[in-house]
């Protein structure tokens, strides 16, 4: 057992084969040479943490990302192509409100957790698809921070995407 | 009764007064701090140096500060100070932007600006509070979270047992302070809510987020870029997001072997790794991209898979009748093509419209006959002549063979077509080059002339 500490100093104890989804604990564990020793993680809320141990403890089986791909930044297209979809469960994980989704993409980047930093990113992503500018910024609190001059010019440059 | 409500209403300022000022308790302190650190990293480090001339004019006298304040405070205070000039001097377009960047650097920057300028005129009434639950400055919460309102409840809860002296000092402290000052601070809710705080994730979050968009959909990505300057300013700065859709499109473009080493090059073998294929191509000598994939993926000719060509063809012919009063038919029938990422294209020719033939037009339609009910409940049949082929390219100019069955099955058909981008639009247009059909037997080749035929744009569509 990995005993995870958040900023608020909760204790969460977790297997190992769970906590290193996490590849920042993973490493962290490596290093100390202690399984057992307490790790602290202060940009970790325990709510925003509770939830990524959920999806930690659900995926704890797949198969880890295979190796080249996951080094080499050159063909993450191929594994972006390959994962598209959001599995049922996954999607379920995810109906959450958006600053909860933020939290979590920012914990799991920090923890380095890539499959869930991906799924929120694509969650965001789906959120995002199909919406004018007007209705993004309405839905993600955005503000207008641009001129009527610059909205014109941004239009001209993006027309090229704008198919019938 | 009098009484009674006199109680009440102490009760009611008691209330009031503690929900102003919250005491902090110790690990609620430290929470703050690693907070506050975790904010300020993440904080965008960017202060328009021009402001400095402004700031000296303005703010010639500093005022008493009763805190100080960390750099990055003051460099948000900085920018707000600016937008009060210009507010002041009518420059409101000016001042808006110059709030928002304070904003952005710092959210809580109104209270920030408050304490520094505003607080002295309190600052008597503090000085009496030496001890007690207001002893420390009102700093402003600059991170708030789901464990406020239990924090806030503990505080409540030993704000109770505090003795009765302590309540009495309290209530004197009330009657001189102005009642309006419990309602300048913002109820804790309100400093919780952020609904996106997209401007505290970092640039690479944001380059992933717009970025897994793109490859959903190129066109939600760019109408990403219209709502705000951070989107756009990562999209516009991201080799990595271009290359991610540079590397969707081009590995499944068909090339023959001419085209090929037009295309890639002489070192490169059709073996090497997709984005060492795709590297080479972009470093290419005498291209329009130079190296930018941006560039590349606007410019390199490349066929779409993501909807159908659609060629519109109308001419006229005299119909039957006598003389003067013979009728003249306007005839109007399209071609379609679809192409697939393993090579694969389909072909239509009909008088049927768009609206019914491509929702239909699907992989394994060869052949047509299957049968869908449009909206008005009537059923449309795909024709039977559509066709299935294989394409690819021919050259790196854009230029495209796609290679069909024929009509009968003695013939074969072969359409050499040249992608063009028309209008504003990218790589939307084939244009005709030539159109001929070979017996099977033979190899006999019989030009078709194309008088009538018009180019195919692209239409997109969702299947």
């Amino acid at each position: 057992m990995v005993t995870l500490v958040s900023n608020d100093n909760k204790k969460f104890e977790v297997p190992k084969d769970v906590a290193y989804k996490s590849v920042l604990i993973k490493n962290m564990v490596e290093d100390i040479g202690d399984e057992n020793a307490e790790i602290p993680l202060p940009r970790a809320q325990a709510s925003v943490l509770e939830k990524v141990i959920d999806y930690c403890t659900y995926h704890k089986d797949d198969p880890p990302l295979p190796a080249p791909v996951q080094k080499t930044q050159d063909d993450q297209p191929d594994r972006i192509r390959r994962t598209t979809d959001i599995i049922e469960w996954d999607y379920n994980f995810m109906n959450l409100e958006n600053p909860v989704i933020f939290e979590i993409m920012l914990l799991a980047n920090y923890l380095d957790i890539v499959p869930l930093f991906e799924l929120t990113c694509k969650t965001v992503a789906n959120k995002i698809k199909g919406k004018s500018p007007e209705q993004l910024r309405e839905i993600f609190g955005i503000e207008n921070d641009f001129t009527p001059e610059q909205l014109d010019e941004i239009r001209r440059e993006n027309e090229w995407a704008e198919d019938p | 009764m009098e009484s009674e409500l006199e109680k009440f209403r102490q009760e009611w300022r008691q209330e009031v007064q503690k929900r102003a000022i919250p005491e902090k308790s110790k690990i609620n302190e430290t929470r703050k701090i690693d907070n506050l650190e975790k904010k300020l990293e993440n904080l965008p480090k960017r202060v328009p140096s021009s402001l400095g001339p402004d700031l000296e004019v303005f703010h010639g006298e500093e005022p008493p500060t009763p805190r100080s304040f960390t750099p990055e405070e003051c460099d948000a205070l900085a920018l707000f100070e600016a937008a009060v000039e210009r507010e002041h001097a009518g420059k409101l377009s000016d001042a808006v932007v110059l709030y928002r960047d304070a904003f952005r650097a710092n959210d809580k920057v109104d209270r920030l600006y408050r304490d520094k300028w505003f607080s002295h005129e309190n600052q008597k009434k503090k000085n009496k509070q030496t001890s007690g639950p207001m002893t420390a400055p009102e700093t402003p919460d600059e991170q708030e979270d789901q464990n406020q309102d239990q924090d806030q409840d503990q505080n409540q809860d030993q704000n109770q047992n505090q003795d009765q002296e302590q309540e009495q000092e309290l209530e004197t402290k009330i009657k001189t302070l102005n009642l309006n000052r419990s309602e300048d601070v913002l109820p804790a809710d309100e400093t919780k809510y952020s609904p996106f705080a997209h401007s505290r994730l970092p640039n690479e979050i944001v380059e992933a987020i717009l970025c897994q968009v793109a490859l959903l959909d190129p066109r939600a990505f760019v109408r990403a870029q219209a709502s705000c300057k951070l989107f756009h300013r990562v999209a516009a700065q991201s080799p990595h997001i271009w290359r991610a859709l540079a590397l969707r499109e081009y590995p499944d473009q068909k090339y023959d072997s001419e085209a090929f080493l037009q295309v890639y090059g002489e070192d490169v073998c059709c073996k090497d790794s997709i984005s060492s294929k795709e590297s080479a191509a972009l470093w290419r000598d005498g291209t329009k991209w130079k190296g930018q994939w941006r560039a590349m993926y606007m410019h390199r000719p490349r066929v779409r898979f993501d909807g159908v060509y659609v060629s519109t063809c109308n001419y006229v012919r005299p119909g039957r009748g006598d003389g003067w009063s013979a009728p003249m038919i306007m005839v109007t029938y399209y071609r379609y093509l679809r192409f697939f990422r393993d090579g694969a294209v389909l072909s239509l020719l009909t008088t049927d419209e768009p609206k019914d033939v491509v929702p239909a037009f699907e992989r394994g339609k060869i052949g047509g006959g299957s049968s869908t009910v449009r909206q008005d409940g009537s059923v449309f049949i795909l024709p039977r002549t559509v066709v299935g082929g294989t394409w690819k390219h021919t050259d790196s100019q854009g230029s495209i063979l796609v290679h069909t069955a024929g009509s009968v099955p003695e013939y074969e058909f072969w359409l050499e077509l040249q992608v063009r981008s028309s209008g504003t639009r990218r790589h939307n247009k084939l244009k005709w080059v030539t159109f001929f059909a070979t017996e099977r037997m033979t190899g006999a080749r019989t030009d078709f002339g194309l008088l009538n035929d018009r180019p195919y744009f692209f239409v997109r569509y969702t299947w």
